[in-house]
């Protein structure tokens, strides 16, 4: 069965004549009960995709289908109960309400609309993601891959039609981002999830089980079951094109927005 | 270095809280120049006037001793004869008496045309001795004859050859009015409605016997005004005083200013409150902004800006925004003062006319309490941005808990002010501790303020979760994540009710107290009253004319004048020991209210006894307006001053004591008999047709017309406190926009998740409700009792009833305060909604 069927999507930024197109006809399909991978260079439009895909974005052409509904057409009120009710997600920072304990932020689309979580639900969801210990904590007293577990609880707990996680291992570090990916390669195994990940880490695309990659806002590529080391080569493939395209360096991955220390001054 | 572009563009990227820092500021800079610009006006109109009045007159003679009288003359009590020596002084060429009583015009309805009052005075036959100038018609000269002030004619629409009822002491006479007078440029005097009889039938109507208020000279050309002030004085002696033509013009002033300066006092204390709590409001903005702007403040100092430089930054953005404030205050004070007079106008208060007087005092002040409570309020802030280091400040996170634990030195400083205050508030009995007290109290409360929202709020909390679930629960936990904030607008909020609250409580209070008074001591059936202060009284015709009624059994006439006691000026009522305890009892203490039979005693109010420290048995040296200075015997105390005043001497010492004005029946006790008393109260209404100055009231009516004052006062007061209200709720505005663009991220994933608009609205509304309610109740708790305690320490300790509940304020301002709250949310919720999910994961 087919969770999410996108065709012909179109989406710029900026009014014309200086319209920036990011997708520029895009046309997929995500099965149920299977984990993808969105990646492709800085500004590919994987982020913008993610964004169309999940409602969260309008587009200017094109049909996005979630479970059978059509969702380009949605005023911003059925939008916001289609999230709440059918879709989750997971940022890649800034997941949780700071004044809410892990428990209540997992319950908190739920609450919401004032319905009781379903109490097995709940707790496959927490011992799946091992929370069990940490409920009555503080996202401030949360380690960083504790609270994007909570944060994928949450977006579990719905149990919603799809699970979008954009960069869902940007801030963590390497073995962390690693535990998190098995999660949610657990929640489709064992839950029957369906997930759909903005990365730019091929490690983290080689956990799931189809890489879906972007250029210049169309699919170039669709690899089922890969590995590290071939998304890696494909991605090579695709900044060399650029380069040859362009004359122009090769786009870096992100940079990480970490501050340059600098000895106090003055003092 | 360009920390000046700094300054500027950061000033250019937060507009939306600059303006509300300068509003504010604004607002209390237009309080406080208006309060000043309107005394300024008001004083200036006045001596315009009183320069006017008195400028062809050469020498004034009035009583030395101050017994009151009217603002232009003096009290009504120097002898006849005393203007036949002026006369003959040498280098006098004209010398009058001036009468003056009490007169007052009436309109077609039979009602009063000043609040103020009704001055009757004598117009002079000399020309050159007249106060007032003609402008239309012409002098009276027969008994019936009349003037009367612009104002009223205008008022009245009274040409010359109208017909006008006029309300004297001896009670309503008809009159033809043959011109209008002005004062200088002005048509009256201090508000006051005037008229202007016959030299000649002048002292019969207003009942002022063979003695008059002043005594008016002219000297001949080339004759020094001193010299021959310093000639009349020395023919007239020491009892009188005699001022110049100019002198008298500034006493008149002072005589005025003095009834207006209450006013401006009044106003006064409402610009001081009002920059109290625009000054909590803008330390509360400021403290905000630097904190959201740590990391921009610890990058300036990562690239080298020194400590000084940033505290700099702070102040120099806070003086900017004061003085811009400033400059909006000015003319907005001016707009302020306009929208003042013409409620004043409104209100039958008009007050003296003149051109508008900003002086360069008022100029000043603005300019120097606007940045000044700006750069103060912003102090702290500013410290806290000189100390942020670079990398704890880049390191730092807005969304980590803020604990409301105090450093040591402020829990202590704040449990000796709130026990300190306490104590001073439990046993206060004058003004100067139980006012000391009040502040302490604030004080201690405003210092504890971030430990105390946890408790405080905890009510409100709990209704929000109640009232709107899941998003009431989550504004309560925002709430007491940010108790510094929840503190600085909760409290803003609740110093402006807390000063509502105090008026209220203290009015309510007295008013009680008042109205019980009346309860216990009056047993007359019936009271006919005359205003106090209006000067208006009735003569002993409608004692008579009452006393002849079917159904009345007696009629009690009290006369009061003002006498002198060493350092105090109070007033005494005469009454018949044997005669009264069947009208009033008084409630005495000590002494017995008998020994009143005896000439030179005195029965004295316990309150006022303690008050100038006089004990029963001891001998006053008190000073009448006739017969000089003797000894009087202070023979009883007693409890219940509403009805009689808090002096009263024996009968036959009043009448001989003070002159004929003083004479006049401010009260009337009237009891009527069994079973008549209805009937006898029509019949007294129709026959006090004639005197429209009394005012007929039973018993329950009395009590309430004896606190009438108090309770006008608590209103206009509470009206003008109400609106620092509105600058209190300015600080929730601006607080909920603060949070709001705080939140950016989190109202971001909330609206991801699934939250509706309606969630949004729902969650901002309750933070804000919450906190106003946090305020006002806090306000409402820490102003009764501080106004129950203050309205005791203005009774001297005696308020023996239960304290009282204003039920106005409860009634009206909670509920306003609670609607202002939620229009509060309108804007920053329409704001929250408009984030979506994209912009909050683009923000920073």
């Amino acid at each position: 069965m087919t969770m999410i069927a996108a065709a012909g999507l179109t989406k710029s930024y900026g009014a014309e004549p200086n319209a920036v197109p990011a997708l520029r006809g895009v046309d997929v399909g995500i099965p149920a009960g299977t984990f993808t991978a969105v990646m492709g260079p800085s500004g590919s439009g994987k982020s913008t995709l993610l964004h169309c895909l999940s409602g969260l974005d309008g587009v200017d052409a094109g049909s996005v289908r979630i479970g059978g509904t059509e969702i380009t057409g949605l005023a911003e009120r059925a939008l916001t109960r289609l999230r709440r009710e059918r879709i989750g997600f997971v940022f890649q920072a800034f997941n949780l309400l700071p004044t809410l304990t892990a428990r209540e932020n997992i319950v908190l689309p739920l609450e919401l609309t004032g319905r009781r979580p379903d109490a097995a639900h709940f707790d496959t969801v927490v011992t799946l993601l091992g929370l069990a210990d940490r409920l009555e904590h503080r996202p401030s007293q949360l380690s960083g891959g504790q609270a994007q577990r909570v944060a994928t609880a949450r977006a579990l707990i719905t149990r919603p039609d799809v699970v979008f996680a954009d960069e869902p291992t940007g801030n963590l570090d390497r073995r962390t981002g690693r535990e998190l990916l098995d999660l949610l390669r657990r929640s489709v195994v064992e839950l029957g999830q369906t997930v759909v990940m903005v990365t730019h880490d091929p490690a983290a695309a080689a956990r799931t089980d189809r890489v879906v990659l972007l250029a210049d806002g169309r699919i170039v590529d669709d690899v089922a079951g890969p590995s590290a080391a071939e998304v890696l080569r494909r991605l090579e493939d695709l900044d060399a094109e650029a380069t040859a395209d362009a004359a122009e360096p090769p786009l870096t991955a992100h940079p990480v927005a970490t501050p340059a220390s600098t000895p106090e001054a003055g003092s | 270095m360009r920390i000046v572009t700094v300054l500027r563009r950061g000033l250019a990227a937060r507009k939306a809280r600059g303006l509300a820092t300068a509003g504010a500021v604004a607002a209390a800079a237009a309080f406080l120049a208006s309060s000043h610009i309107l005394t300024d006006t008001v004083d200036a109109g006045i001596k315009q006037q009183a320069d006017a009045a008195t400028a062809g007159v050469s020498a004034v003679v009035t009583d030395a001793r101050g017994f009151g009288g009217s603002v232009l003359t003096g009290a009504p009590t120097l002898p006849a004869a005393l203007v036949d020596r002026v006369r003959g002084v040498p280098g006098v060429v004209a010398a009058e008496g001036v009468v003056e009583g009490y007169a007052m015009p009436l309109d077609r309805a039979g009602h009063a045309t000043s609040a103020l009052g009704g001055l009757g005075l004598s117009i002079p036959a000399d020309a050159r001795l007249r106060l007032v100038d003609l402008r239309s018609g012409r002098w009276p000269e027969a008994p019936d004859q009349i003037v009367v002030d612009g104002g009223t004619a205008a008022s009245l629409h009274l040409a010359p050859g109208a017909v006008l009822r006029v309300a004297l002491s001896r009670g309503v006479q008809t009159f033809a009015v043959v011109g209008t007078v002005g004062f200088g440029g002005a048509q009256n005097v201090a508000g006051l409605s005037v008229v202007g009889f016959a030299p000649t039938a002048a002292a019969a109507l207003l009942g002022s016997g063979d003695k008059v208020a002043a005594v008016e000279a002219v000297g001949a050309a080339g004759v020094d005004p001193a010299a021959l002030q310093a000639r009349i004085a020395k023919a007239v002696g020491g009892d009188y005083t005699v001022r110049t033509g100019a002198q008298q013009a500034a006493q008149v002033v002072s005589q005025v200013g003095s009834v207006t300066g209450t006013i401006g006092a009044v106003l006064q204390v409402f610009a001081f409150v009002s920059v109290v709590v625009a000054a909590l409001l803008i330390a509360n903005i400021f403290a905000v902004t630097v904190a959201q702007r740590t990391r921009e403040l610890a990058l300036l100092r990562c690239v080298g800006a020194g400590r000084l430089q940033l505290a700099r930054l702070v102040l120099a953005e806070a003086s900017l925004i004061g003085l811009a404030g400033a400059a909006v205050g000015l003319p907005l004070g001016l707009a302020v003062t306009t929208a003042l007079r013409w409620g004043f106008d409104h209100f039958g208060l008009p007050l003296p006319a003149g051109p508008t007087v900003v002086a360069a005092r008022t100029v000043t002040l603005c300019f120097v309490v606007g940045p000044g409570i700006s750069v103060l309020a912003a102090a702290s802030a500013a410290r806290r941005a000189s100390r942020s280091r670079p990398m704890a400040a880049l390191a730092a996170s807005s969304t980590e808990d803020h604990a409301g634990r105090l450093s040591w030195w402020r829990s202590t400083i704040a449990i000796v002010a709130l026990t300190g205050g306490a104590a001073l508030e439990a046993k206060a009995d004058g003004m100067a501790p139980a006012g000391l007290g009040s502040i302490l109290i604030l004080l201690g409360v405003g210092l504890a303020g971030p430990a105390l929202v946890r408790p405080l709020t905890a009510a409100p909390r709990a209704a929000m979760a109640a009232v709107s679930g899941f998003c009431g629960r989550l504004a309560g936990r925002q709430m007491t994540r940010e108790p510094r904030r929840v503190a600085g607008t909760a409290g803003t909020l609740a110093v402006a009710v807390a000063t509502v609250s105090i008026v209220a409580a203290m009015a309510a209070c007295l008013v009680s107290e008042s109205e019980s008074d009346v309860r216990r001591s009056l047993h007359a059936d019936l009271v006919a009253s005359t205003t106090a202060g209006s000067g208006a009284t009735l003569d002993q015709s409608a004692v008579q004319r009452i006393a002849a009624l079917p159904g009345v059994a007696h009629v009690t006439g009290l006369s009061c004048g003002i006498f002198k006691a060493p350092g105090d000026s109070e007033k005494a009522c005469g009454i018949d020991p044997a005669t009264l305890p069947a009208d009033v009892d008084p409630g005495v203490t000590g002494g017995r209210l008998a020994d009143l039979a005896a000439p030179g005693t005195m029965a004295v109010s316990a309150l006022a006894a303690q008050r100038d420290g006089w004990h029963l048995g001891q001998s006053i040296p008190i000073t009448f307006p006739l017969g000089g200075t003797r000894d009087v015997r202070i023979a009883a105390l007693y409890d219940n001053e509403q009805v009689l005043g808090a002096f009263l001497i024996p009968e036959s010492d009043y009448l001989t004591a003070y002159p004929p004005q003083d004479q006049g029946l401010e009260e009337l006790l009237i009891r009527t008999r069994p079973g008549h008393t209805a009937q006898a109260r029509q019949a007294v209404a129709a026959a006090l047709a004639a005197y429209p100055q009394a005012t007929l009231d039973d018993r329950a009516g009395f009590a309430a017309r004896a606190a009438q004052g108090f309770r006008l006062l608590a209103t206009i007061m509470t009206a003008l406190l109400a609106l620092s209200l509105l600058i209190g709720v300015l600080a929730v505005i601006t607080s909920l926009a603060l949070s709001v663009l705080e939140r950016t991220r989190e109202i971001g994933l909330l609206r991801a998740v699934g939250a509706e608009a309606g969630h949004i609205r729902a969650l901002i509304r309750s933070e804000a409700l919450a906190t106003v309610a946090t305020g006002t109740f806090t306000g409402v708790v820490l102003g009764l009792p501080i106004g129950w305690a203050l309205a005791r320490a203005v009774m001297d300790g005696h308020l023996p009833g239960p304290p009282s509940i204003p039920v106005l304020l409860l009634a009206v301002v909670v509920p306003a305060t609670f609607a202002t709250g939620l229009l509060a949310a309108v804007a920053p919720a329409r704001r929250a909604v408009r984030i979506s999910v994209l912009q909050a994961l683009r923000a920073e």
